[in-house]
């Protein structure tokens, strides 16, 4: 019962919100302007409302004004291997656009979340069946079971519709439409109406593609049905076929934003402003990131309330790995003005930056995540998986992810799930990389990883050279790691160090000295917080501080001539 | 027209020693900065091989890990730069009042222009302040309305279109703003350094304005267009090249060079430029 989340400011989604969602105000909406679900009545095969006996449940917090879920008895208990039939009635009142759902200017309306939707019973991880129903509470998405639908739409004929699932039937009449769509093997249906949008359509790999966006945002129909198309062939190749017929794109005019950067089974919601320039990719991205949720999210159906980073960590994980494939590993998020970044680049940037000492663990449940959600959930996770990756490389990676996708599609994954098909796969191609710990470190710890080369010393002798360099571990994460080291006729040396923490003197003796000494030299460990620490040579190529240098003299002359203009 | 510019142009190159000294003054302040920019880099990054990275063009990573794992960074050079540029602004009236007197005058040399520019400092503060303040008139009276009016522009508008072609009419209604006290500002400095007192000088300049509109119009947007084009040019020329080799990088230094000098001698043209419409006027 989602759209009670949008009832009033006591439900648990809105009541520590602060009167603010995405940033914008809506503790002062008129009464109108909220939004709320009901069940008129559900009936069993014989036809007895079950209703009567329902109440609202808050298992998470025990706000009795939070109304997003329903207990409903039956009148007897469903048996082992018995099914039931039972056909529910419901009315539900949109709210003005507050979370992704609801109505704004000219007739625009999202509805997602607008039925009542039937929790998952499954197994928890102890494996005790029962139903996995949590309240919708702040830092939390959704979770819901796998179902066929079959919707029809009536509208007044001046709107257009798009959503989950592909159109059987269209008719008009008198200024009015009927239209019929269909999905199977979807974990919800969303759709969208609004009197303005221009349709897009086409076909890719034998997938349709439809998109809808207001006029003033056409210059962004080829960009989005490229960046479509880059990540149907991507996802294709590298993670498994794309499951369903069509993927719908639907671009939110600027009064209904709140209703943009949001996945649903084979239909994403975008967002874009007028004049953003093909050379910030923000969009492309937005678009690659939404899409790859059709696997990790619409088809891997994990809990993104209890494991968030199933889905979010892995669809970053993948967004990166696209744009960085098709735009450039240090150009795909913008290349402007000589200042440019790639999506991988900052994803890492996006962890690092956060404040190490008060982070929690990525593997728990949205709710108890205080802080940086995105960096924690999205950027950390992200940066494990290419951690990950530049342990085992690529092609075992792949393999990875191809099995795990294979195994649990149109199934629920937990975390337990992807550490054995990890562990499976990976002990073929790996042998000796302890990937227990390395998940455990990762997921359920707070370490840091930062490698630093501290000293490279070389003392003359008869035969050569007696020469000792000391790295660090300043952080607790513990991954296996080269080093590389470079003597004075420019010959290298890898050495393999375990990385633990601490310091590690290495003792060699030469015929040449040694000149540099680089950790991780090809940066595969995505998650050492530093980079430029890992190296220290007695060799420094100083150009590019002069270069910087003589830049920042000629910032400060522009500054000034044009801050003296009326001086 | 041409030949007109061309005058200009002919006058300006006959204060090349100003406009040279000028550009020295910036280049001392930009200097000091660039001097702090390098220890402070070099302390961080000079013995690492992370600046191979930024040897092949910008990068990022580079930057931010810096920055990261040292929030103190740049504080050091920020805190030069907000006090370096105010000490700039005051030398510069010092160093512009004089060469509007030599162009206004007809005397050469920077001798004269410091002598002079010394002589006028504080009355031409006075106009600097003034301009200042019909500048932040703009913002109160035009664009105080205009927030209140746009509100959220995000729920204001059907679409963002009306809202972005809106902030353009005002940047350019600005640029228009900005256009004419810059003229008024000269026309006022003329206008004193002539022997008229420092509120009729005032005057004067708003006169000037009222009757010189399209010229001083087309002269503003004539320099804000070369301004322009000299940052696209500067863009294409230097692009991120990295810096690859002591060529490259000598290269590039040299280039930022003689853009910063042109910008300089584009001010003495756009103060020669207003000096002929004065003389008309007066004339």
């Amino acid at each position: 019962m989602y759209m009670n989340a949008f009832k009033d400011m006591k439900s648990s989604y809105l009541r520590n919100s602060g009167g603010k969602i995405f940033g914008r105000d809506i503790a002062d909406r008129t009464a109108e302007e909220w939004g709320h679900i009901s069940i008129d009545k559900m009936l069993n095969i014989d036809g007895v409302n079950l209703v009567t006996s329902a109440q609202y449940i808050q298992p998470n917090d025990g706000n009795t004004n939070d109304q997003s879920i329903i207990e409903i008895p039956l009148e007897q208990p469903l048996l082992p291997g018995e099914t039931g039939t039972y056909e529910i009635d419901f009315t539900t009142k949109m709210p003005k656009t507050i979370a992704r759902s609801g109505y704004s200017q000219k007739d625009f309306f999202l509805f997602v979340h607008w039925f009542p939707q039937v929790c998952v019973y499954e197994q928890d991880k102890h494996g005790i069946w029962g139903w996995n129903s949590h309240q919708f509470v702040p830092g939390t998405e959704f979770f819901a079971d796998f179902g066929d639908y079959n919707v029809t739409i009536s509208a007044s004929d001046h709107l257009q519709i798009g959503g989950s699932g592909c159109r059987t039937s269209e008719t008009k009449d008198k200024g009015k439409q009927i239209v019929e769509f269909q999905a199977h093997d979807i974990i919800d249906f969303g759709f969208v109406v609004y009197s303005e949008f221009d349709v897009y359509k086409s076909s890719f790999q034998g997938v349709d593609i439809e998109i809808l966006m207001p006029p003033e945002h056409c210059a962004f129909a080829d960009r989005y049905r490229q960046a479509i198309e880059h990540g149907l062939e991507y996802m294709n190749e590298n993670v498994g076929p794309y499951p369903y017929p069509k993927i719908t794109i639907v671009d939110p005019p600027v009064h209904a934003l709140n209703s943009g950067f949001m996945e649903y089974p084979m239909m994403i919601t975008a967002a874009s402003f007028y004049g953003i320039p093909k050379s910030i990719r923000s969009v492309e991205s937005l678009v690659i990131h939404e899409f790859a949720h059709m696997y990790f999210m619409a088809t891997l159906a994990s809990n993104e309330k209890e494991e968030a980073w199933l889905d979010e960590g892995f669809v970053t994980y993948f967004e990166d790995r696209i744009t960085d494939h098709f735009h450039g590993d240090k150009s795909s998020f913008y290349n402007l003005l000589g200042f440019r970044s790639g999506n991988a680049e900052n994803s890492r940037l996006e962890y690092t930056k956060l404040d190490h000492s008060q982070l929690g663990p990525i593997a728990k449940p949205g709710w108890e995540i205080k802080g940086p959600y995105k960096g924690l959930i999205y950027a950390k996770t992200s940066s494990m998986l290419k951690t990950l990756e530049g342990l085992v490389g690529r092609p075992a990676m792949d393999k990875v992810i191809q099995t795990y996708y294979e195994t649990y599609k149109f199934k629920h994954p937990k975390e337990a799930d992807f550490r054995r098909v990890a562990t499976e796969v990976l002990s073929d191609v790996y042998k000796g990389f302890d990937l227990d710990h390395f998940f455990d470190q990762c997921l359920h710890g707070t370490e840091i990883c930062d490698y630093e080369v501290l000293s490279i010393e070389n003392i003359q002798t008869e035969n050569g050279y007696d020469s000792q360099f000391i790295v660090t571990q300043n952080g607790g994460l513990k991954f296996p790691v080269h080093i590389e080291v470079t003597y004075e006729n420019n010959i290298k040396e890898l050495v393999k160090w375990d990385g633990a923490q601490g310091e590690k003197t290495y003792e060699f003796k030469p015929e040449n000295k040694i000149t540099a000494v680089n950790i991780d030299p090809q940066n595969k460990i995505f998650l050492d917080i530093n980079f430029n620490n890992n190296s220290l040579t007695y060799d420094p190529d100083k150009k590019p501080i002069i270069k910087y240098a003589a830049k920042s003299t000629n910032w400060m002359q522009t500054i000034l001539e044009y801050a003296s203009f009326l001086f | 027209m041409l030949q007109r510019l061309k005058h200009i142009w002919n006058r300006t190159l006959t204060h090349k020693s100003e406009v040279i000294c000028i550009y020295i003054c910036q280049l001392i302040f930009g200097f000091l900065i660039g001097c702090i920019f390098y220890c402070t880099v070099d302390d961080n990054l000079g013995q690492s091989m992370a600046l191979e990275h930024l040897a092949l063009g910008f990068d990022r990573t580079v930057i931010m890990d810096m920055v990261n794992s040292n929030d103190e960074v740049f504080s050091g050079i920020i805190s030069w730069v907000t006090i370096l540029i105010p000490c700039y602004l005051i030398i510069s009236i010092l160093l512009q009042g004089g060469l509007l007197f030599n162009i206004k005058r007809g005397e050469v040399g920077f001798k004269s222009q410091i002598k002079n520019g010394a002589k006028y400092l504080l009355p031409f503060f006075g106009v600097a302040l003034f301009s200042i303040v019909l500048i932040i008139l703009f913002v109160v009276v035009v664009g105080l309305p205009y927030k209140a009016i746009v509100g959220d522009p995000l729920t204001t508008f059907s679409s963002e279109k009306p809202f972005v072609f809106s902030l353009m009419a005002l940047a350019v209604g600005f640029s228009l703003w900005v256009v004419l006290v810059w003229g008024f500002s000269i026309s006022t400095r003329y206008s004193h350094i002539n022997g008229i007192s420092f509120w009729k000088s005032i005057k004067t300049g708003f006169t000037f304005v009222k009757n010189h509109l399209i010229e001083l119009l087309s002269i503003g947007y004539l320099l804000l267009g070369i301004h322009i084009l000299l940052a696209f040019l500067y863009y294409m020329i230097m692009g991120d090249r990295g810096a690859p080799s002591w060529l490259i990088v000598i290269f590039g230094i040299v280039i930022q060079q003689v853009f910063s000098i042109t910008r300089v001698f584009i001010r003495g043209f756009g103060y020669i430029a207003v000096d002929q419409v004065e003389d008309e006027f007066i004339g």
